[in-house]
């Protein structure tokens, strides 16, 4: 009965075993070529429905009601449909002309049902000669990887996280702790050594009882003054060597912990320096900024310190209970006693404790998250008067995060009294049976003063060892969103078969180029058009239309999902991103400079560039004139994201960086900002400058500007719904003449 | 902006100047006073959150906006049920009632909920996922794109609360 082969694979298999039998009573010995299931039911309960699809028929039927069924002849059906709606969607049948809902289902279950009305469509047009559903793995795994932010994992089913293709419930099967010692492994040397020496240093400190159980027994019962000399002389020696030892290992520790955190936020910065722009967009950056910080931080701790105080009390343990057996085995056993109880404590609270300590780092990340977001705005929170507003949401946040801690707090002020009177329990029975074995005459004075001296680093380590669970989960916890970040492959990466481009002649060929964000909505649809080399085109459209999205595409901060991109000829799924990007110029909407002198601004793309390179693209950018103004020239220091620059002013700058790289491809976002009269001419004929002899795509805003471009692409909701010159479009009377009316419109209202 | 301003932006209608009603195959229809008879209408809440009674969009079969109806309050009673019914359909956004679990793992959560809708098991991708609305109301996106909602958290029985706070 039941299959192996994925091809061969049961449509019915996921359906209760009462309405499998149902099914096969109606349907008889008519082949099943699928079957929906819904999760709504047309009043909008939780409910299973299920559509069963046979080559003549659909059959409607819900497992709780246990006859009623209808069914649908297939010819009767003009067309099916999905509408989707807010958090539900419903599944339409236009039967004999009229229209009837026939299942209600939530966004989970939608892909089932338009893959079905895709393959239903299909059918009806004679595309394919019957009907049949799709294999289903294919189309599910495709979609979590272009779209991880609807996608769910292929094998496990599990949603992806947002920014990742990757599984992280199927790939992470390592232990986290296992992996942060690959941060350790360069200076094993180091930290062995360290080890040995904790070792050296906790024993000079264990054999300290003993040596009081021979001065009890040997020196003070006996009234042997010589005996007590030695013994104390022993005992100075030792705390001095294991003084001197301490120090030596606290530094080789400390170089260590220092040496292992700047590790990994190399790593972790070079990692984000990989990732693609969507990882930037889905995770806000204060969070980030607390990963490398406190994260690190908190790893640190336990990598250095943590984990050889672990071993190191693990050790303690075992020698020390070793001892004590050995001095008096029933003593010993009587002192394990309250150890059960411990251990209880420990394993009782560290999973609350871990789930409480994650939710206080949350709270604190959100307050990181409001402080970067609101003092670089401070200027808007100002301008507006919100400071009131912002003071109170900051407040509440602080709230959130201090009634947070105060629950973890509480919980600590639960565990550590109990443990402590535990433990107190252990010296009573050292105490009272130590001492009824002592009057009895079966232990020495001095064994059950060193059993006290013991049982003190008896406890300390099982202590130690609970508290670590609370240590060792906030490392883990730290190591997890680390890892979470270094396991996000590149969503863009480069081909293995990759090639460096050395010269480009800046042909570009869009081929029916396709790309969606979330999987779902379009935001281009099958655009194809060509850019001769050193051709100016202009894209125009309203916003929303896909202009942004086609500029992305071309510097390959995504890649189409249909379709492909030619540069000179070559997919550029085929070049090496660097390559590619050495040769795109990119002048943006949004002039984003660096907190740096003007001079580093300019050279950002090259580093290497002469002055005198620099000076000439300025002047040819326009913005000589205004820079030598400046009290340092090149050399003005412009504060962050070049506030103390105007808006033109940041744009001449942004040009003349873009000249300097001299690319054979531009692409030019004009900024939509309003300057005046003066400063706009300079910029247009910086532009002007700029765009000589290169391939430039210009998205523009002001038509003024296009007054270059021979050719016009317009764009409306991801299509190209015209091309030509500027002449040939307004005579055409379509969306750019509107579009040009309104702006003409618009400027007439502005002028007075 | 002043009133009249406003007047002559948004096209407006008060509830006296629409009538709904679904035709006999189920199509949402509307007849607006000064714009005519229309079917297959679209009524879509511009605040879903803060005021879902009023301020509904009524877009035709072009997604082109016809009207805006200020409020669902005052219509007549069988135009008023017909657009709660269109709306009904259109928002699903089930209520939750209590959580009973939350497990979870790299920042993926599942939610184990009783809602009015009945039971439920849902995903959340990411924390920013759940977001907090003033008047303590709370809503909840999963993974597959679903919206639930928690109207008050603090009128949650005391268990659900802890665990809704501790998973956000």
């Amino acid at each position: 009965m039941a299959s192996d082969s994925r091809d061969e694979r049961d449509p019915l298999a996921e359906m209760p075993e009462p309405l499998r039998e149902r099914i096969k009573d109606i349907v008889g010995d008519e082949p099943i070529v699928g079957a929906l299931r819904a999760d709504l039911s047309l009043d909008g309960k939780f409910s299973e429905q299920w559509i069963v699809v046979t080559p003549k028929r659909l059959l409607c039927l819900a497992p709780n009601d246990s006859d009623g069924w209808r069914e649908l002849p297939l010819d009767g059906v003009d067309e099916l449909r999905v509408e989707a709606f807010v958090g539900n969607a419903y599944f339409f049948a236009r039967i004999n002309g009229r229209q009837e809902a026939l299942a209600r289902f939530t966004h989970s279950r939608r892909q089932d049902f338009e893959r079905f009305v895709s393959a239903f469509r299909r059918f009806k047009e004679g595309e394919t000669a019957e009907l049949r559903l799709d294999g289903e793995e294919e189309p599910r795994r495709r979609l979590g990887f272009w779209h991880g932010q609807r996608g769910r994992c292929p094998q496990c089913h599990q949603p992806l996280p947002p920014w990742s293709d990757v599984c992280p419930f199927c790939l992470q099967k390592t232990k986290v702790l296992r992996r942060m010692l690959v941060f350790v492994r360069p200076y094993w040397l180091t930290a062995v050594t360290g080890f040995v020496l904790l070792l050296l240093i906790q024993l000079t400190d264990l054999v300290q009882p003993l040596l009081m159980r021979y001065t009890v027994d040997e020196a003070l019962l006996k009234k042997n003054f010589q005996q007590l000399v030695w013994v104390v002389g022993a005992v100075l020696g030792l705390n001095l060597v294991g003084a001197l030892l301490s120090g030596v290992r606290s530094y080789m520790m400390a170089w260590l912990g220092d040496r292992i955190v700047m590790d990994i936020r190399r790593r972790l910065y070079e990692h984000l320096q990989l990732l693609s722009l969507r990882f930037y967009d889905q995770e806000q950056t204060g969070r980030l900024v607390s990963r490398i910080t406190n994260d690190v931080g908190n790893i640190q701790d336990f990598m250095t310190e943590g984990l050889q105080d672990i071993l190191r009390d693990f050790f303690m343990l075992l020698f020390v209970g070793a001892v004590m057996f050995a001095m008096n085995w029933k003593l010993a056993l009587a002192t394990l006693l309250p150890v059960p109880v411990l251990m209880f404590l420990a394993g009782r609270f560290a999973r609350r404790v871990q789930r409480l300590w994650h939710m206080v780092w949350r709270r604190f990340a959100r307050i990181h998250a409001m402080l970067a977001d609101t003092i670089p705005g401070a200027r808007v929170v100002k301008a507006f008067g919100r400071e009131d507003y912002e003071v109170r949401r900051f407040s509440d946040a602080l709230e959130s995060h201090f009634r947070a801690s105060l629950r973890a707090a509480r919980l600590w002020t639960i565990f550590f009294p109990s443990v402590g009177f535990t433990t107190s329990i252990g010296f009573l029975v050292v105490w009272g049976y130590g001492g009824y074995l002592v009057i009895q005459g079966d232990l020495s004075l001095g064994s059950m003063m060193a059993f006290i001296g013991y049982l003190w680093r008896f406890y300390a380590p099982i202590q130690n060892l609970t508290r670590f669970t609370h240590r060792l989960q906030r490392a883990a916890t730290a190591a997890e969103r680390i890892f979470e970040i270094l396991d996000t492959p590149p969503e863009i990466q480069d081909a293995p078969d990759a090639i460096d481009l050395k010269e480009v002649r800046g042909h570009i060929v869009f081929e029916n180029v396709s790309f969606s964000y979330d999987g779902i909505n379009k935001a281009l649809k099958g655009v194809r058009f060509e850019v001769q080399p050193g051709e100016m085109i202009g894209l125009v459209g309203p916003s929303g239309a896909g202009k942004t999205t086609l500029i992305s595409l071309l510097l390959r901060f995504h890649d189409p999902q249909e379709g492909r991109i030619l540069l000179d000829g070559i997919d550029l799924r085929k070049i090496k991103l660097a390559s590619l990007r050495r040769h795109i110029g990119v002048v943006l909407q949004e002039t984003y400079l660096f907190n740096g002198t003007i001079a580093e601004n300019i050279a950002y793309g090259n580093p290497e560039a002469p002055l005198e390179a620099l000076i000439a693209a300025a002047k040819v950018a326009n913005a000589h004139e205004f820079i030598l103004k400046q009290p340092d020239a090149y050399d003005t220091y412009i504060g962050e994201r070049g506030s103390r620059l105007s808006g033109g002013e940041r744009q001449r700058l942004a040009i003349a960086r873009a000249i300097l790289k001299d690319p054979a491809v531009l692409i030019f976002d004009e900024a939509t900002s309003n300057v005046d009269t003066e400063t706009e001419a300079k910029i247009r004929e910086a532009i002007e400058n700029l765009v000589r002899g290169r391939t430039t795509i210009a998205i523009a805003h002001r038509f003024s500007t296009l007054s270059n471009a021979r050719r016009l692409i317009v764009l409306d909701k991801g299509e190209i719904v015209e091309e030509g010159t500027p002449d040939e479009l307004m005579e055409r009377d379509g969306l750019f003449a509107r579009l040009c009316r309104m702006q003409a419109e618009l400027s007439k209202t502005w002028a007075w | 902006m002043r009133q009249e301003q406003i007047r002559t932006v948004l096209s407006l209608v008060e509830p006296h100047q629409v009538r709904f009603w679904h035709d006999e195959e189920g199509r949402f229809c509307a007849a607006i006073e000064g714009k005519g008879e229309f079917v297959n209408v679209k009524p879509v809440r511009n605040f879903p959150i803060q005021a879902r009674d009023q301020f509904i969009s009524l877009l035709d079969e072009n997604d082109d906006e016809i009207a805006i109806l200020t409020t669902v309050r005052r219509l007549d009673p069988s135009s008023r049920e017909a657009l709660e019914r269109e709306l009904e359909k259109r928002y699903f956004v089930p209520v939750i009632q209590a959580i009973h679990h939350i497990e979870g793992r790299f920042g993926i959560t599942r939610w184990f909920v009783t809602t009015d809708r009945g039971e439920r098991v849902f995903d959340v991708r990411e924390r920013s996922d759940v977001r907090y609305y003033p008047d303590r109301r709370v809503i909840i996106r999963d993974a597959d794109g679903n919206l639930y909602e928690i109207p008050d958290y603090e009128r949650l029985d005391w268990r659900s609360r802890i665990l809704l706070e501790e998973a956000t």
